[in-house]
C-alpha cells in the first residue's frame, strides 16, 4: 500500500484561522453588542422624547390650567350674576325698572372686577351695557344666546372698535355669555354678555413662546382662532391643517402631533381647557423640542461609531495576535516538511501558542535525538553484519571441509574427532544461517550443547552442564546466539586446566507473565564489582572475558524487544556468576 | 465546512436569543406588561364580597382605581346626611375617594343643584335627587345608572333594585318610564302626626267626659275634623305653661303649605290630577286635572277650619317653624316629616323628648292619607366619566344594606331607608338574642312601625310627578294661601287652582 503524503498547502483567507476568529468576534461581540447598543439607542432616545414630549405636554397643560382657572373665575362671576336677587328681581319685574337702575345694578357688579371690559344685559329686547364703549352692536351673539337654557357658552374672539372720549381703539375681546334663568320657575329672565380682553389669556400661555419658530395659540372645538400673540390670526380657522385635524378629533386631554409643514419636521403639543373645551396649542420645530436629544443623539451615534471602529479595530488586532505565532509556526513546519530540522520557533509567551511552540521545539530535537539514534544503531547493525559475515568467511567451503575431515575421522575410528567436527558443523549451520535473526529456544539450546561438546575435547571432563528448560519455553523464538557466548565466558572464565575443581553450569529457562527468563549460572570464581559495573558498557574485553560477546547480546535483545529486555548479570567472587536473560514469550 | 458554519449559525441564534432575554431584562419589557392591558378583560363576572362592608364586587376589582378623587355630594341636611357624613371617612379609607358632602337646607339645596344643572358645569357630582324638584325638570341631566349597574367591571346595587320597595324605585329612579335609571333611592321620608303623649295622657279622661270619644290619634276615628275638636280643645282647656296651642299649621307660601293641604285633599279621596303613573313614573304634562271636585273643596274647608284653630304664628310656619314650635312646647300636636324624630327626641335642644307620641295621620272621609317624600343619589351627567364611575361606587356604598342598616341603628336615627330587607316589620324591632336580630335604636323603635303604617297601600300618598309642577305648585299655594289670607270661599278657590292650571296646561 502507498502512503499518502500530505504536503502543507498555503491556507485560503476563507478557511483561515484568522477569519474565523474574525467571525467569532462579529458574531459573538460586535452583532449582539451592536444589536443591544442600537435597542438601547432606540428605547433611551423613546425615553427621553417621551420625557421631553411629557415635560412639554405638561408645560401646555399647566398653560390651559391657567386658562381653566381665569375661565372658572369668570363662571363663577356670571353665577354671582345669576343668583344676584337684586338682578333676578329687576329681571323679574324689568317693566318697572328703569334704565338707570338697570345700569347702576350691573355697575355694580362691573366695578368688582378688573378684568372686565364690558358687562351687557339683555332685557326684553333693550341692551343695557357697562364698561368700553362699544361702537359695533352684535345683536347676532345675543340671539345665539337666547336659544341657550342658562349654561355658559364661549363666545369666540372678535375685534371691536371701543371708543375712549373720541378716539376709537380697536380691541379684541372675547365674551362668557348666558340666559339667566329664575332657578325656581327656571323662566328665562334676560340674556348676560360678559366681555373679556383677549390679552388676558395671551398671558396665561405667553411664557410657552420661548422657542424660536414656535408657535402658541388658543382655539375652539371647531378650528377657529381665539387668542393668538399675532391678533390678525384670530378668527381665522384652522381646522383644515392636518394637525388640527388630528387634535379636534382627539378624545385625549392633551397630547402631541408630530407633522410636517414646508419640510420642517414639528411637533403640535395641546391641552384642552375643561370648561370651555377650547384647545391650547403649542406648535414647535422638532429640531427646537428635541434639541438635547439631537445633541444626545449625535454624540450617542458618534460612540457607536468610535466602538465599531474600535471593536473591529481590536478584534483585527487580536486575531493577527493570535495567528501570527500561528502562522510563525505553519511556516517553520513547513520547513520542517522539507527536511530541515536544523529550526527553533522563537518562544514569545507563555500561552497555548508559546507552549505549542516549546512542544515543536521540543518535537524537533526529540526527532534529531532519534534520528542520531537511529543512524547510530544501523552503523551498529552494520558493523555486526560485518562482523558475523566475517565469522562465517566462507562457511560453506569451512563446512564441506570439515564434513570431509568427520568422514576421514569416522573412517580411521577416530570416534572423538568425528563426533567434534560433526559438533562443529552444527555449530557452523546455525551461525550461518544469516538469513534468521531469530531461531527458537530449542535451537539455541541445541547450539549450546554443540558448542559443549567441542569444548570438552579441551576442558575433558573439567565441567559439568545441567539444563532445566521448561518445555514451553522451548518454543519460544530467541535472537540467535545469545547463550553460547554466556556459557563461552564461564567456561573461558572459570576454567582452569591445573584446577581439579570441576566447573558446574546450569541453564534455566521458563516463562513468568509473558515474560521468557533464561539463566546461565555457574559456580566458578565469580567477577570483581570494578569489572562487574562496567561489563556492560566495555566495549573491549576485560581480562580474559568476553565484554564484547555480552555487550552485543544486550544491545541485540533491546533492539529487538525495547529497554525493559536485556542482560543482567549477578556474581559474587569465589561463588559464582548468574546471567540473567529476559526476554519476550515468542512461541512459534 | 458546511458543519462548522451550521455550528457558528447555531451560536449565533443562541446569543441572539440571550441578547433579547437581556434586552428584555434591561428594559423591562415583560410579560407584566403585556398582561397589564388585557387585566381589564380578566375581569369576569364572577363575584366577591372580600371588603369590609361586604359589599359585592367583581373578583379582583381594585377598589382603589380611583384613589384621589373628589367628588362634591350635593345633599339635603337630614339626619341620613348626618350618618353618612359620620361614616363616610371609611369609603375614603376603603377607595382613595375624597367625598365633599355639602349638605344645605332643601331650599338652598335645590337651588344650587339648579344652578349646577343650569350652568352644566358638573361641580356636584353626587346630587341628591328630589323626585319632586330635581327629577322631573333635570332628569337629561342625571346620568343613566343602568350604564353603571350593568357594567360587569363595577359592582351593582346590593340586593338588586328588587331589595327597594316598588313605588320608592318609581317614584325616586325613574321619570315618565322606566328606560332610564336615574338614581337610587337613598332615604325615605314621610309625613306623619306627632303629638304630645303627656298631654293627651293627662287630659284624657277630661277630654273624654267632655266630648264623648277617646282621643288617641291613629284610629279611624281620629279624623281631621276630631283633630280640629282636639286642637281646639287643647288650645282652651290646657295651660299655657304645658302647652301653648293645640297645634299649629303650615301656612307659609312654602312647599310644607303643599305637603300639608295634600295629605287633607288625599284622606278625602280628592287629588289634582288622575293621570296615569302620575303618582309613580310621572308625565311631563297632566292632561286630566280633578281640582275643583267636592273633594277638593272638602279638603280645603278642613284646611281652613285647621287655620282657625292653631297657632296664630303658624301662618307664617313651614315645616321648620313647626318642628321648632313642637320642640319648644309650643303646640301639643303636629303634621310633619317623620325624620324631625331625631330632633324632637333629642333631649338637648327639644324640650319634649321622650314626651311625644307617633300615629299616621287624622282620617278624612276616605283614609288616612300620609305623603310620601323619600329622594335618591344620582350622578351628575357633566361630570367627568371617572367621576362618575367613581360617583357610583358611592352610591353602591351608601345605598347598600350595610350602610342604610346604620341609620336605624344611631342613635338618633330614625328614617327608614328604601330597602325591603331592612325596612320589615320582622327587622325594625329591638335587639333579639334568641333570633340573633341586631335590632334598631329606640328612637328609631318610636315610629318605625307607624310610618310601615303609613306606607301601606291604603294609606300613602303619593304626589303628582310632573316637569313643571314648579308653576302647579305654586298656583295651589298661591290661591290655597290666599283663601287662607282673604278668608275666600273653597269653591272660588277650587274653581281658581283649576281654571289657573288648566291655562297652564
Amino acid at each position: 500500500m502507498k502512503d499518502r503524503v500530505y504536503i502543507m498547502d498555503k491556507v485560503k483567507l476563507i478557511n483561515s484561522f484568522r477569519f474565523k476568529i474574525i467571525i467569532i468576534i462579529l458574531v459573538c461581540i460586535l452583532i449582539p453588542i451592536t444589536f443591544l447598543y442600537t435597542s438601547y439607542y432606540y428605547r433611551v432616545k423613546e425615553i427621553i422624547t417621551k420625557k421631553y414630549s411629557d415635560s412639554a405636554v405638561q408645560s401646555v397643560y399647566e398653560g390651559a390650567e391657567n386658562i381653566d382657572f381665569i375661565l372658572k373665575d369668570l363662571r363663577e362671576f356670571s353665577n354671582i350674576v345669576f343668583i344676584n336677587n337684586e338682578i333676578n328681581a329687576a329681571l323679574n319685574n324689568y317693566s318697572s325698572v328703569s334704565q338707570v337702575e338697570f345700569l347702576n345694578i350691573i355697575r355694580g357688579l362691573f366695578t368688582s372686577r378688573q378684568d372686565i371690559e364690558a358687562i351687557s344685559l339683555l332685557v326684553d329686547n333693550k341692551l343695557y351695557s357697562v364698561g368700553a364703549i362699544k361702537l359695533d352692536k352684535d345683536p347676532e351673539v345675543f340671539d345665539i344666546l337666547e336659544t341657550t337654557k342658562g349654561e355658559c357658552v364661549w363666545v369666540n374672539t372678535s375685534m371691536e372698535r371701543t371708543q375712549i372720549l373720541s378716539s376709537q381703539f380697536t380691541k379684541y375681546f372675547f365674551s362668557l355669555g348666558r340666559t339667566i334663568v329664575d332657578l325656581n320657575t327656571l323662566e328665562v329672565l334676560g340674556v348676560l354678555k360678559i366681555d373679556i380682553n383677549e390679552t388676558i389669556l395671551e398671558k396665561s400661555y405667553k411664557s410657552l413662546i420661548a422657542e424660536e419658530g414656535s408657535e402658541v395659540f388658543i382655539c375652539t372645538q371647531q378650528g377657529d382662532i381665539i387668542s393668538h400673540p399675532n391678533k390678525e390670526a384670530i378668527g381665522i380657522n384652522i381646522k383644515h391643517k392636518p394637525y388640527m385635524e388630528n387634535i379636534l378629533s382627539s378624545n385625549e386631554k392633551q397630547g402631541y402631533i408630530s407633522y410636517q409643514e414646508d419640510g420642517v419636521e414639528k411637533v403640535a403639543i395641546y391641552s384642552t381647557c375643561d370648561v370651555s373645551g377650547w384647545k391650547l396649542v403649542k406648535a414647535v420645530p422638532t429640531a427646537y423640542l428635541y434639541k438635547e436629544i439631537m445633541q444626545i443623539q449625535g454624540f450617542i451615534i458618534l460612540l457607536g461609531i468610535m466602538y465599531f471602529i474600535t471593536t473591529i479595530t481590536l478584534g483585527l488586532f487580536l486575531a493577527a495576535r493570535v495567528t501570527s505565532p500561528i502562522e510563525r509556526l505553519m511556516k517553520l513546519m513547513k520547513k520542517v516538511e522539507k527536511g530541515n530540522l536544523d529550526i527553533h520557533a522563537e518562544i514569545t509567551s507563555k500561552d497555548e501558542i508559546g507552549q505549542l511552540s516549546s512542544s515543536f521545539n521540543n518535537m524537533i530535537d526529540n526527532m534529531n535525538l532519534m534520528i542520531n539514534k537511529s543512524i547510530e544503531e544501523e552503523r551498529q547493525k552494520k558493523e555486526m553484519e560485518i562482523e558475523v559475515l566475517r565469522a562465517q568467511i566462507n562457511p560453506h567451503f569451512l563446512y564441506n571441509t570439515l564434513n570431509t575431515i568427520k568422514w576421514m575421522a569416522k573412517i580411521q575410528g577416530s570416534t572423538n574427532i568425528s563426533n567434534a567436527v560433526s559438533a562443529l558443523i552444527k555449530l557452523l549451520r546455525v551461525s550461518i544461517s544469516l538469513g534468521k535473526e531469530k531461531i527458537l529456544l530449542r535451537d539455541e539450546i541445541s547450539y549450546v550443547q554443540n558448542y559443549l561438546v567441542i569444548q570438552r575435547l579441551r576442558f575433558s571432563e573439567k565441567f559439568d552442564i545441567e539444563y532445566i528448560i521448561d518445555e514451553a519455553c522451548l518454543n519460544s523464538f530467541v535472537p540467535k546466539l545469545i547463550l553460547q557466548p554466556i556459557v563461552e565466558n564461564s567456561l573461558i572464565y572459570s576454567t582452569d586446566e591445573d584446577s581439579l575443581e570441576t566447573l558446574s553450569i546450569t541453564i534455566r529457562a521458563y516463562e513468568d507473565n509473558k515474560v521468557l527468563h533464561i539463566s546461565v549460572e555457574d559456580n566458578g570464581p565469580g567477577i570483581h564489582k570494578d569489572i562487574l559495573d562496567n561489563i556492560l558498557t566495555h566495549k573491549q574485553g576485560i581480562d580474559k572475558f568476553s565484554t564484547v560477546g555480552l555487550n552485543n547480546i544486550n544491545q541485540r535483545i533491546k533492539l529487538h524487544y525495547g529497554d525493559e529486555y536485556g542482560i543482567e548479570i549477578k556474581s559474587k567472587v569465589e561463588e559464582g556468576t548468574k546471567v540473567l536473560i529476559r526476554l519476550p514469550m515468542n512461541n512459534a | 465546512m458546511t458543519k462548522k458554519y451550521l455550528r457558528f449559525i447555531g451560536m449565533a441564534i443562541v446569543i441572539g436569543i440571550s441578547a433579547l432575554l437581556i434586552y428584555k431584562m434591561l428594559f423591562n419589557i415583560s410579560e407584566d406588561d403585556l398582561r397589564r392591558g388585557s387585566k381589564e378583560k380578566q375581569i369576569t363576572a364572577k363575584l366577591t364580597t372580600d371588603n369590609p362592608y361586604n359589599i359585592e364586587v367583581p373578583e379582583n376589582f381594585d377598589w382603589q382605581q380611583f384613589s384621589g378623587t373628589t367628588l362634591n355630594f350635593i345633599v339635603e341636611n337630614n339626619i341620613n346626611a348626618d350618618i353618612l357624613t359620620k361614616h363616610v371617612g371609611r369609603f375614603t379609607e376603603l377607595t382613595g375617594i375624597n367625598i365633599n358632602i355639602v349638605a344645605l337646607d332643601f331650599d338652598s339645596m335645590i337651588q344650587k343643584i339648579n344652578l349646577d344643572f343650569i350652568s352644566k358645569t358638573g361641580k356636584f357630582t353626587l346630587i341628591y335627587v328630589d323626585p319632586y324638584q330635581t327629577l322631573n325638570r333635570f332628569s337629561q341631566d342625571l346620568s343613566n345608572l343602568n350604564k353603571y349597574n350593568s357594567n360587569a367591571m363595577l359592582p351593582h346595587i346590593q340586593g338588586g333594585l328588587e331589595d327597594f320597595f316598588e313605588e320608592q324605585v318609581m317614584i325616586e329612579s325613574y321619570f315618565i318610564n322606566q328606560n332610564e335609571l336615574r338614581s337610587i333611592p337613598f332615604d325615605t321620608t314621610t309625613m306623619i302626626f306627632f303629638y304630645r303623649k303627656d298631654i293627651f295622657n293627662k287630659y284624657r279622661e277630661q277630654f273624654m267626659e267632655e266630648n264623648g270619644f277617646d282621643w288617641t290619634p291613629g284610629t279611624p276615628e281620629f279624623t281631621w275634623e276630631r283633630f280640629i275638636q282636639v286642637s281646639e280643645w287643647i288650645s282652651n282647656n290646657v295651660p299655657k305653661d304645658e302647652v301653648k296651642y293645640g297645634t299649629g299649621y303650615m301656612g307659609q307660601k312654602h312647599n310644607s303649605l303643599y305637603c300639608l293641604f295634600s295629605t287633607i285633599l288625599a284622606s278625602y279621596g280628592g287629588d289634582y290630577f288622575e293621570d296615569e303613573n302620575i303618582s309613580t313614573v310621572g308625565t311631563e304634562k297632566p292632561n286630566h286635572i280633578i281640582t275643583n271636585n267636592e273633594a277638593f273643596i272638602e279638603a280645603l274647608k278642613i284646611y281652613k277650619k285647621i287655620n282657625s284653630v292653631s297657632s296664630p304664628e303658624s301662618r307664617d310656619w313651614n315645616w321648620y317653624d313647626t318642628a321648632e314650635a313642637f320642640k319648644n312646647g309650643e303646640v301639643a300636636m303636629m303634621l310633619n316629616w317623620d325624620e324631625n324624630i331625631s330632633a324632637i327626641e333629642n333631649a338637648s335642644i327639644s324640650k319634649v323628648a321622650g314626651e311625644v307620641g307617633y300615629s299616621i295621620l287624622p282620617y278624612g272621609s276616605v283614609r288616612s292619607a300620609n305623603i310620601y317624600g323619600g329622594a335618591g343619589i344620582g350622578i351628575n351627567n357633566y361630570a367627568t366619566e371617572m367621576e362618575k364611575e367613581a360617583a357610583w361606587l358611592f352610591i353602591v356604598w351608601a345605598t347598600s344594606p350595610q350602610i342604610q342598616s346604620l341609620i336605624l341603628e344611631e342613635s338618633g336615627g330614625g328614617s327608614l331607608p328604601p330597602r325591603k330587607s331592612i325596612s320589615s316589620e320582622e327587622n325594625i324591632g329591638e335587639a333579639d338574642l334568641k333570633t340573633g336580630r341586631k335590632g334598631i335604636s329606640q328612637t328609631a323603635l318610636k315610629q318605625s312601625h307607624v310610618v310601615l303604617e303609613a306606607w301601606k297601600k291604603k294609606n300613602v300618598y303619593y304626589r303628582p310627578k310632573v316637569e313643571n309642577f314648579y308653576y302647579i305648585e305654586r298656583i295651589i299655594i298661591d290661591e290655597v294661601y290666599n283663601m287662607m289670607r282673604y278668608d275666600l270661599e273653597p269653591e272660588v278657590t277650587a274653581q281658581k287652582i283649576y281654571t289657573r292650571i288648566n291655562n297652564l296646561t
